[in-house]
């Protein structure tokens, strides 16, 4: 059953204990599932490991070229070395790329496919008969079109047709997660999610509007810096360091090492270590050795992270549309969420700044935005029938591109948030330079329509025969309507060596 | 955060499913009005491992590191570490500790003891810092397995007492009705229930009948139950290091006795407890791996290094994992072995079945009357497990967002529940009498007393003895009182039934001193039983001598 024939379903009839409708978060690190609960009206988590470990699983898969196997999540971490292990599927999303498997080349999405069809088999562990009505699957606010198109081929190849799929920005799941119905008054809501490959947050004016929830993005901001796979870094690096005296790791053990940190890299984070060193120990060496590990080298670790977290959550508060900047005492909720707000640290540091009534934290941080894409889903069957809508002018609504009126080259996708750091392109000239070009500057609408935004002028570019003038084209957003595009002459080769020329233009959208 | 509405002169009860190999507590959360288990040092399963060390600032006294990091330490520090105490509840054996070359010697209660109170201490923390809860879990439910001794079930209370729960407020309940409850709670149709709990150390069939009323909770009752309190994931272990031992044999021509810490083959005696921790370890690894892959590799290389490097680096299937017959007896006693002798995986996965068949007879069923299968215990995640119950009973187990690890464990909290707040409604557990119990009486004949699925009051049930006992001789001043429990279905219905009969299980035995002389059959001693909600059972014994002479003894005080 599709999404629309559901929706279609008399309302008591929606509330089949067959019907599955799903949330999905998947990370590059780890993956959660979490379903909507019909009888109880609320999303609830589903926990992969059965109970044994943490609710997630890692979004990690192992072939075993042996036995023709594919083995997935913890098991595959803690058995790395035994075959071929690919992980950071979610970054590989919109290369369309191919992978080695054992010798055969199959595509990314083939093989991410594996791993969706294994996670959503968790559901029918729940209940045999179940049917998904629905998924919403969260990703990144700044996925691209391809990444997006490649991701819901990846379900189709699970078995999951595109009707059933949404994909929806994570951010939205968890403000969805949250506001099941608008504040009585309108508030300022602050979102902090420390994820595997950054850290997001976000700040929102959250106000009733026609019975619905209206949410304005203020700011948003991005780190990647201190996500949880650089401390998981330099955990790694640390519990190596006690392993031998230079630090080196003899390579033998680096994946064993690898796994040991996956296992042990919680004990800094919780309160034992503050009253008492705890002990790890090296059973996979031999002979097997131990290592006191004491608060104080715990803190000296973390103390970088912690300093710029603060530092972030300044920025998010500073960086806002209309250019002032907000107090704590302005912001009425702070939501925390993300695998990294299971550190007391992390949890210690909001608390610092912020109220503790205001403060809301979570009993598994890490399973919030699938609990919240499923509220989305149910939203989207009609379970829910509070309207949530998220307005964002940080974000690029159109590709932005250079045109010559007949092809559009895109030099800034769309979905991508004007404060991020965008690369360079660079760019040839399809005919001879004699004197001046020019180029447009152009919009592209999500449904394809084109707008001249700024014409460049170029003169002076050294002369050159067709197909020889390369450009490179940096663009700097000064806001979310300003930005300047320099152009400079690179040169092609030795025979056209690259001149000085540059030029700067000032664009607006 | 605000009161919570219960009556707290009965303070906070915890739930503990006390396992061999892991134990997990839950505590009944009234706001989202559901079962919630309590993480233990970031982990919702805490190993049932316990660890001494010399005190750092007070050389005589032991410090105490429980769960994960003592697991852990085992390899480093056999000597000090005690994995598995469950086995040993039920046991008058000391434990001897090591520590700095010093031994200490604890009883098995005071281990365990040690292990709840490390469980009640972070459970009183969590209350507290994460819930909003003041005051401190003074009573706690703990399961046992449904076919554990008085004994046991004496010694897991003792054990609570010792970790500082208020002795009025333990209660023991079974382990496969707490894991039914916390499925009927959401169940609407009557069903009987085969609960499949296959844990570390013990396993156990329960049938259990779930009734709904139109306005009422669901009510459980146990059908019938059987197990084996001797079979667990630890010997499926054992059978994944007979075949590493097998390897580990042919490579050093057998001149190395793992298992004999006395043998003269030049290995200390430290290294061998090293390499039979680590051997444990990688077997239940691969176990576990076995469940997701068709092979996996164990890796010990080197498993001993003086006075020769032995490396184990091999191959274990899948197949040779459930087809591998035990032929070491690995440090087993002699009686222990017997029963894993020439044993495979599946031969013990086998043995689980015969329970469950013995069981569905004890209570007069067929397969075709059980409606729903629940797989508990870790063991049963075993893929052979699955597939043996689903061929048997035509239909595959029940599947449940609840995960089987925990399912024990929540039941126990909702226990609680019922027990903080008497007025609450959830499922009602109707205890019941599980088997037949009664007395030796002479020519080594079973005098039943309780029948069979009696239903037990509240305050417990008491039954007389239908007749008193009489002296078998003259001038006798003791008499033997031995308690007897009938496991075996289809016994009843015979006349005779004696007590050396199979299936018969002795439960505790005593006598009664200071009988008047007389001649035989002058003097009658009244016995009167007595079984709690948590099916302990005691057992007062009267002389009725006209001479005043009066004795009553208590079975559960006489485990000397």
């Amino acid at each position: 059953m599709n999404w629309k024939k559901y929706k279609s379903l008399p309302a008591e009839k929606k509330k089949d204990e067959a019907y599955y409708i799903i949330g999905l978060d998947i990370g590059n690190d780890s993956s959660a599932i979490a379903f909507y609960n019909l009888a109880e009206n609320s999303a609830e988590a589903i926990d992969l490991s059965g109970g044994y470990g943490k609710p997630s699983i890692p979004t990690v898969m192992q072939y075993i070229p042996e036995t023709k196997e594919w083995v997935f999540g913890e098991y595959a971490v803690l058995n790395a070395g035994a075959g071929t292990v690919f992980s950071s599927m979610l970054a590989r999303m919109g290369r369309f790329d191919y992978l080695d498997v054992g010798g055969r080349s199959l595509s990314v999405a083939g093989v991410f496919a594996l791993f969706i069809k294994e996670m959503l088999a968790s559901v029918k562990n729940i209940n045999p008969k179940a049917e998904i009505v629905g998924i919403v699957v969260s990703v990144p606010a700044y996925f691209s079109a391809q990444a997006h198109e490649e991701l819901t081929r990846v379900f189709k190849q699970a078995g999951y047709e595109k009707e059933l799929i949404a994909l929806v920005p994570d951010r939205e799941c968890v403000l969805a997660h949250h506001y099941q119905a608008p504040p009585k008054t309108p508030e300022n809501a602050l979102l902090l999610d420390i994820g595997s490959r950054e850290l997001r947050g976000g700040l929102y004016s959250v106000a009733e509007k026609d019975g619905g929830i209206s949410v304005v993005s203020l700011s948003s901001v991005f780190d990647s810096e201190i996500s949880l796979s650089f401390l998981t870094k330099d955990i790694n690096a640390l519990f190596g360091s006690f392993l031998s005296d230079d630090g080196e790791v003899a390579s033998n053990l680096k994946e064993q090492l690898k796994a040991f940190t996956y296992q042990h890299k919680d004990i800094l984070f919780q309160k034992n270590i503050r009253t008492k060193p705890q002990k790890l120990y090296y059973n996979f060496v031999y002979p097997p050795v131990q290592h006191t590990l004491t608060n104080e080298r715990v803190q000296e670790l973390i103390a970088p992270y912690n300093k710029r977290f603060n530092r972030f959550i300044g920025d998010v508060m500073a960086k806002s549309l209309s250019g002032k900047a907000f107090a704590p005492a302005q912001i009425d909720t702070v939501l925390c969420v993300g695998g990294g707000f299971d550190m007391l640290w992390a949890k210690e540091a909001v608390a610092s700044i912020f109220p503790k009534e205001r403060v809301k934290f979570y009993k598994n941080p890490k399973m919030i935005t699938a609990e919240g894409a499923a509220c989305i889903a149910a939203r989207e069957l009609g379970i829910i029938d509070t309207p949530l809508a998220i307005e964002d002018k940080h974000q690029l609504t159109n590709d932005i591109g250079l045109s010559d009126g007949k092809n559009f080259l895109t030099l800034i996708e769309r979905n991508g948030f004007w404060w991020q750091q965008h690369p360079s392109k660079l760019f040839l000239v399809n005919s001879a330079v004699e004197g001046e070009i020019s180029l447009d500057i152009a919009e592209l609408s999500p449904t394809g329509d084109g707008r001249t935004v700024s014409k460049m002028q170029l003169d002076g570019l050294p002369p050159r025969p067709k197909g020889v003038t390369r450009l490179e084209v940096s663009p700097t957003f000064h806001s979310n309507t300003e930005l300047t595009i320099k152009i400079t002459d690179m040169g092609f080769g030795d025979l056209f060596p690259k001149s000085n020329y540059a030029r700067e233009f000032l664009v607006k959208i | 955060m605000g009161t919570l509405g219960l009556d707290m002169e009965r303070g906070l009860f915890l739930g503990i499913d006390f396992g061999t190999t892991n134990s997990v507590v839950s505590i009944y959360n009234f706001t989202e009005g559901e079962a919630q288990t309590i993480p233990i040092d970031g982990s919702n399963i805490f190993p049932t491992a316990i660890q001494f060390e010399s005190d750092p600032e007070d050389e005589n006294k032991l410090s105490r590191i429980f769960g994960v990091q003592a697991k852990e330490a085992a390899i480093i520090y056999p000597l000090s570490t005690i994995l598995s105490i469950k086995r040993y509840l039920g046991s008058d054996q000391k434990l001897t500790v090591n520590v700095d070359d010093k031994d200490y010697q604890f009883s098995p209660e005071q281990i365990a003891g040690e292990i709840l109170g490390y469980l009640k201490q972070k459970a009183d923390e969590y209350a507290q810092e994460e819930m909003g809860i003041t005051g401190e879990f003074s009573g706690c439910v703990i399961t046992v397995p449904a076919n554990s001794t008085d004994k046991q079930k004496k010694m897991t209370k003792d054990a609570a007492i010792f970790a500082g729960f208020d002795p009025e407020s333990i209660y023991l309940r079974l382990e496969p009705a707490a894991s039914a409850i916390s499925y009927a709670v959401n169940e609407e149709a009557n069903k009987k229930v085969l609960v499949y709990d296959f844990g570390g150390g013990t396993f156990d069939a329960c049938v259990l009948e779930i009734k709904t009323e139109e306005a009422g909770e669901p009510t459980i009752s146990i059908i019938s139950t059987y197990g084996d309190n001797d079979l667990g994931g630890n010997d499926i272990d054992k059978v994944i290091i007979d075949i590493v031992y097998e390897e580990f044999k042919k490579i050093t021509g057998e001149e190395i006795d793992l298992f004999d810490e006395d043998a003269d083959d030049g290995v200390s005696k430290r290294q061998k407890k090293v390499a039979l921790v680590r051997l444990q370890q990688a077997a239940n690894q691969a176990k576990e791996r076995l469940s997701q892959t068709k092979t996996t590799k164990v890796t010990l290389a080197p498993l001993i290094q003086e006075p020769r490097i032995v490396n184990i680096n091999m191959e274990i299937t899948r197949e040779q994992f459930l087809t591998h017959k035990r032929v070491n007896a690995l440090g087993d006693s002699q009686e222990a072995y017997e029963k894993f002798c020439d044993k495979s995986v599946s031969d013990l996965i086998d043995e689980t079945l015969n329970c469950v068949s013995r069981c569905l007879e004890a209570g007069g069923l067929a397969e075709a009357d059980i409606d729903e299968i629940f797989l508990v215990g870790g063991s049963s995640s075993i893929l052979y497990v699955g597939e043996k119950i689903t061929e048997r009973f035509g239909k595959e187990p029940f599947k449940s967002k609840i995960s089987p690890a925990l399912s024990i464990s929540q039941g126990a909290a909702y226990y609680c529940n019922m027990i903080m707040m008497p007025t609450v409604r959830g499922p009602v557990v109707q205890e019941r009498t599980i088997h037949p119990l009664g007395l030796e009486i002479a020519g080594r004949r079973f005098m039943e007393i309780v029948p069979a699925g009696l239903d037990i009051p509240k305050d417990g049930l008491t039954v007389d003895a239908p007749e008193p006992l009489m002296t078998n001789h003259d001038n006798v001043t003791s008499m033997a009182i031995v308690a007897y429990e009938n496991t075996v279905p289809g016994l009843d219905a015979e006349k005779n039934i004696t007590v050396n009969q199979e299936g018969m299980k002795r439960l505790a035995g005593t006598s009664l001193r200071g009988i008047p002389q007389g001649v035989r059959g002058q003097e009658k001693v009244k016995v009167i039983f007595h079984v709690g909600q948590d099916n302990m059972l005691r057992v007062m014994a009267k002389s009725l001598s006209t001479d005043g002479v009066v004795t009553e003894l208590s079975v559960d005080e006489l485990y000397v």
